[in-house]
Parts: structure tokens; C-alpha cells; sequence
């Protein structure tokens, strides 16, 4: 299975403050969301994309498959965006009758579909690049930072968790179903997904119970306190980002 | 006169379901040793050290810590909470946090120390139990062997003057598993109090200085480690094996090719070392 901290927790800006790197993504993001110029998109996911493989040293692969993700979904919508029904096909770069209607493709539309496209994979690399090289305890922090309700943040650090417990406990009554045939034709397939819910409830519930035991063994109090690692401002680091940033921003009063 | 750090007295404990986990079982445990529950699946070595910092609370009879009735109050619990620390079975529902850092600093923040001990403290915990390297981890991604010594440092952090493990090596390599019994070792030599649940009988017999047979919610012998696994009748009634190095020994004497010992070898080792010196 992939999952993406293998990559996260020890990439190599790890250590960078996460604050530094919550703002700038964000405010990429909102560049990115505000202009309509295809060259500070690209920009921007140059920018983000390279700093991910050659500062963080994620592998261009994992890069490339979280990208594909998006970029699947972002053609579908696009096309959608591309393809114009008009009674006249004036106008049209290429168009198909149907009937007494065209189907075709304007240059405005496509000008719409590719700014859509683009404006969109921008901020969802400026987004990876945040979620890349900054792990989930980090992030928390931010919202710690932030004046989040600590209930909030409790709660998403115990559902960050309990969704690996969940997946993991889903998978081993998956592996040892289907180790004795549990899912050899379409009948036993669907009795064996309801018992393999109906136990995964279970287990989640003892699960549940045993870790509140364990809390209140280590003096939990309504109130999940733990320690951060010590996060250091770093001159050059927001330096690095600030001169980004403004090349960015410039870039849209440029062309 | 030996204190006593937690002792029972016909302590009765039924669950919800009906089930009569423990039946009139009464205990003492001393202080500074180290001691082992054994007993099969069932036996009631779970719901018996549950009682030990009052996450369960008997149904009859009543528990003591160090020669007190227990106190359950809010601040009674609280106080006992600070001294006794558990690590649990089950070692994936013990871990809650994002990374390995943040979850064995859980309890230290919760006794309420200042950050700089706390720091401090973690480093020395977390190198002790061999996860210094793994601190920044979430706890998805370790080994099973890591994650139980992430749940023991999280214990250890506290400095609890009684450690309770319940089934520490069930399913841990042989080589974790005596690097877990030896940091126990190093605890109890500064003078924790150890309980450990098992039914590893090779390890019970190496290691414990006391051991108690639970079957079906009662003790039915206790004494040290010797004495008891020389009760076949014991073994039978809670269906436990011999120690190996126990019953090596004794077949070797038996059948006269070494001589009886006054200290019967506890260790593998500590056998090979005397088939090296103390042949007939
Ligand atoms: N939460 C529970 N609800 C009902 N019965 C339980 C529960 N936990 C344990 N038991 C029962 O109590 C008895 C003792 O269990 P336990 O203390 O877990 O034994 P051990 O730890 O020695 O394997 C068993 O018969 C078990 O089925
Ligand atoms: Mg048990």
C-alpha cells in the first residue's frame, strides 16, 4: 500500500518550520486562484513541482501518481468545459452534426477549459507541495498556532490515526477471507464484505475501548496534551520562500 | 517483614456479559521484584492487573497499594495513575498520536512537568528502549517490535514505580524479546517493582523472582519460580508446559550425567555453563 508519509516524515525540508511553509503554500494558492495568466501557472508549478523533487526529494514518482490523480478528473471536467452546443457552428474550430445542433470546440471555450485546467493543477501541486514535505503532527501545530479549538485538533490527530488502524484492520479480515476462498464467486464475495463490516465495527469498538484504557492508564484527563519536536524559524529558509513568492507575484504584472 | 506494593483480597470481578473473571483471589505482591502471572488464555491475568491502577474496580473484596485501600475517587486514581504505569497488550490501540515524539511525551504532559525535564527525560527514555532513530515516525509505518517499545517508553517516560506489562513478548522475535526483558532487568535493578502477564514459561523461569498460576480467575499456586514449575500437578491443572531448561536438567540428573545442584541453572546458559564444569 502506498502511503504518502513514508515520504513525508523524512524528506528533506522537513525540519523547515511548518508555518513558513503553511503560508506559502497558501498564498500561492490564492495567487493561483486570482489571475487568469497561464504563465504564472505554469509558473507556479514549476516552482512547486521542482521544489518537491530537488529540495524535498520526493521521488518524481510518487509525484507524477499523486498528480495523475487530479489530472484525470481535471481532463474529464475541461472536456466538459470544451465542448459547446450551439444551432450554428460559427465560430467553431472543429464541430460535429447532430441533427440540427453542432457539437463543437470555440476558442473561447477552449481558452476557458485550459485556464480552468491549469489554474486548477496549480494549486493542487502548491497544495502537495504542503502536503508533501509537511507531516500531519506539523500541521497540527499550525493550528495549535492558530488559536484552533484543542477539541478540533484532537480529534483530527485521533482520526489521522485510527484511519491506519481502520485500513489495517480491514485489510488482515480481507487477506484471511480471502485466504480461504471468501470472495471465489459473486454470492460469497458479498457475504463476505457484509461479515468483514460487520467485524470491522467490532473491532473498532474494542479497539476504542482499549485505547481509552490506555489513556487514562498514562493519566489522560479529557485533554489529549503531547510535545511537539522544537520547530526553529530559519532566516534563509523564509528568505527562500519570500523571494518566491515575489517572483511570482511579479510574474502577473509582467506578462 | 517484606512490604507489599499491591496486594488482593478475595477480589470477585464479573464483566457485563456474566462472565466471572476473577473468583475470591487473594495476592500480595512484593515490593522491588520481579514477578510473573501465568496462566492460559482466559485465565483472568487481563482483568487481574486492570484492578492494579483501578481502570477495573472489584464487584467484592478490595485491592491495596501499598498497604492502603485503594481510593477511587478523581484525585485517589490520579495519584495512583502517577506511580503505576501499565503497558498493554494490545500495543496498536496504545498508540494514538501522529509520531513516535509526541506519543511517548503524552504522559509526562499529563503529570504536569516542565517542558525542559520533559525534553529531557524523552531523549533518555527513547534511547534506552532503542527508538531515539524513529522519533519523528508515525506509528503506522513501525515494525510490530517498534511499536511495543514506543508503548513501553511511553510508560517508562513517567517513571512509575510499579510497571506493568501485560504479555510483553507475545509475538515479538527473539531478539526483541531479550532486549525487552533486559531493559526490565535494568528497571528493576533501579528499584522498580515489575509485573509482567505471560505464557512463556522459558522466559517466566529465567526471569521472574516470583510467579503466580492463575487458572479460570483463581491463584492456584504461587511461590518462587522453582518451586512452582516443580508442581507437575500445577502445570497440568492450568495446562502449562515445563520450563525447557528446567526439565533438560532434571533428565540429565535422573539419568546420573550431572551432579544435583544447589542452585538448579535458571538460563540456557547457565546450563551450558555447568555441563562444561559440573559433570559426574
Ligand atoms: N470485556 C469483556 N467482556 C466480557 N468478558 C470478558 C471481557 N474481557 C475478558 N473477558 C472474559 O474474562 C475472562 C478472563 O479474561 P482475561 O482477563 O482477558 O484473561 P487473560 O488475560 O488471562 O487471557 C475470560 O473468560 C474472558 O472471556
Ligand atoms: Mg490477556
Amino acid at each position: 500500500m502506498l502511503y504518502i508519509d513514508q515520504f513525508v516524515y523524512k524528506n528533506k525540508m522537513c525540519h523547515f518550520h511548518p508555518l513558513e511553509k503553511v503560508i506559502f503554500a497558501f498564498v500561492t494558492i490564492l495567487l493561483s486562484v486570482t489571475t487568469d495568466k497561464m504563465a504564472v501557472h505554469l509558473a507556479i508549478m514549476a516552482v512547486m513541482l521542482s521544489l518537491l523533487v530537488f529540495k524535498a526529494g520526493t521521488p518524481v514518482t510518487v509525484v507524477g501518481k499523486l498528480l495523475l490523480a487530479p489530472t484525470g478528473f481535471l481532463l474529464a471536467g475541461g472536456l466538459s468545459l470544451a465542448v459547446t452546443v450551439n444551432v450554428s457552428a460559427a465560430g467553431m474550430l472543429v464541430a460535429l452534426t447532430i441533427g440540427n445542433f453542432y457539437l463543437g470546440v470555440t476558442a473561447t471555450s477552449l481558452a476557458l477549459a485550459t485556464g480552468v485546467l491549469l489554474r486548477s493543477l496549480s494549486a493542487v501541486s502548491a497544495l502537495y507541495f504542503l502536503v508533501l514535505t509537511t507531516p500531519m503532527t506539523d500541521l497540527l501545530h499550525v493550528l495549535q498556532l492558530l488559536r484552533v479549538p484543542a477539541m478540533v485538533i484532537e480529534l483530527v490527530m485521533l482520526i489521522y490515526r485510527f484511519i491506519f488502524v481502520f485500513i489495517e484492520t480491514a485489510f488482515s479480515i480481507y487477506a484471511a477471507q480471502s485466504a480461504r476462498l471468501g470472495f471465489i464467486d459473486f454470492r460469497r464475495s458479498i457475504t463476505s464484505f457484509g461479515v468483514l463490516f460487520a467485524n470491522l465495527w467490532g473491532k473498532a469498538f474494542f479497539k476504542s475501548q482499549a485505547m481509552y484504557n490506555s489513556l487514562l492508564s498514562r493519566g489522560y484527563e479529557g485533554e489529549l496534551k503531547v510535545l511537539s519536536p522544537e520547530y526553529k524559524f530559519s532566516l534563509p529558509n523564509t528568505l527562500l520562500f519570500v523571494l518566491l513568492e515575489l517572483g511570482l507575484v511579479s510574474l502577473v504584472f509582467v506578462v | 517483614m517484606a512490604t507489599y506494593i499491591v496486594s488482593t483480597e478475595k477480589l470477585d470481578f464479573t464483566y457485563l456479559d456474566g462472565t466471572k473473571a476473577l473468583d475470591s483471589l487473594s495476592i500480595k505482591i512484593p515490593e522491588g521484584k520481579k514477578v510473573a502471572f501465568i496462566g492460559n488464555n482466559g485465565a483472568g491475568k487481563t482483568t487481574l492487573l486492570l484492578h492494579f491502577n483501578g481502570i477495573n474496580r472489584p464487584d467484592g473484596g478490595e485491592v491495596r497499594y501499598n498497604g492502603q485501600k485503594m481510593d477511587y475517587s478523581s484525585k485517589g486514581i490520579k495519584e495512583l495513575r502517577k506511580k503505576v504505569g501499565i503497558v498493554f497488550q494490545d500495543t496498536d490501540s496504545q498508540l494514538f498520536s501522529g509520531s513516535v515524539y509526541q506519543d511517548v511525551s503524552f504522559g509526562p504532559m499529563n503529570l504536569g512537568w516542565p517542558e525542559g525535564k520533559i525534553r529531557i527525560k524523552l531523549e533518555q527514555v527513547m534511547k534506552e528502549a532503542g527508538i531515539w532513530e524513529l522519533r519523528d515516525k508515525p506509528p503506522h509505518l513501525l515494525s510490530y517490535g517498534q511499536k511495543k517499545r514506543v508503548a513501553i517508553a511511553g510508560v517508562l517516560a513517567m517513571e512509575p514505580e510499579l510497571i506493568i506489562l501485560d504479555e510483553p513478548t507475545a509475538a515479538l522475535d527473539p531478539v526483541c524479546t531479550s532486549q525487552v526483558m533486559s531493559l526490565l532487568n535494568t528497571l528493576n535493578t533501579n528499584g522498580a517493582t515489575i509485573i509482567v502477564s505471560s505464557h512463556n514459561m522459558d522466559e517466566v523461569y529465567a526471569w521472574a523472582d516470583f510467579v503466580f498460576v492463575l487458572k479460570e480467575g483463581k491463584v492456584i499456586a504461587e511461590g518462587s519460580p522453582i518451586n512452582v514449575f516443580r508442581r507437575q500437578d500445577v502445570l497440568a491443572a492450568a495446562s502449562l508446559k515445563n520450563p525447557l531448561v528446567l526439565e533438560l536438567y532434571d533428565k540429565l540428573v535422573s539419568s546420573g550425567m550431572l551432579a544435583k545442584q544447589e542452585d538448579v541453572p535458571a538460563t540456557p546458559e547457565a546450563l551450558i555453563a555447568l555441563l562444561a564444569t559440573g559433570k559426574l
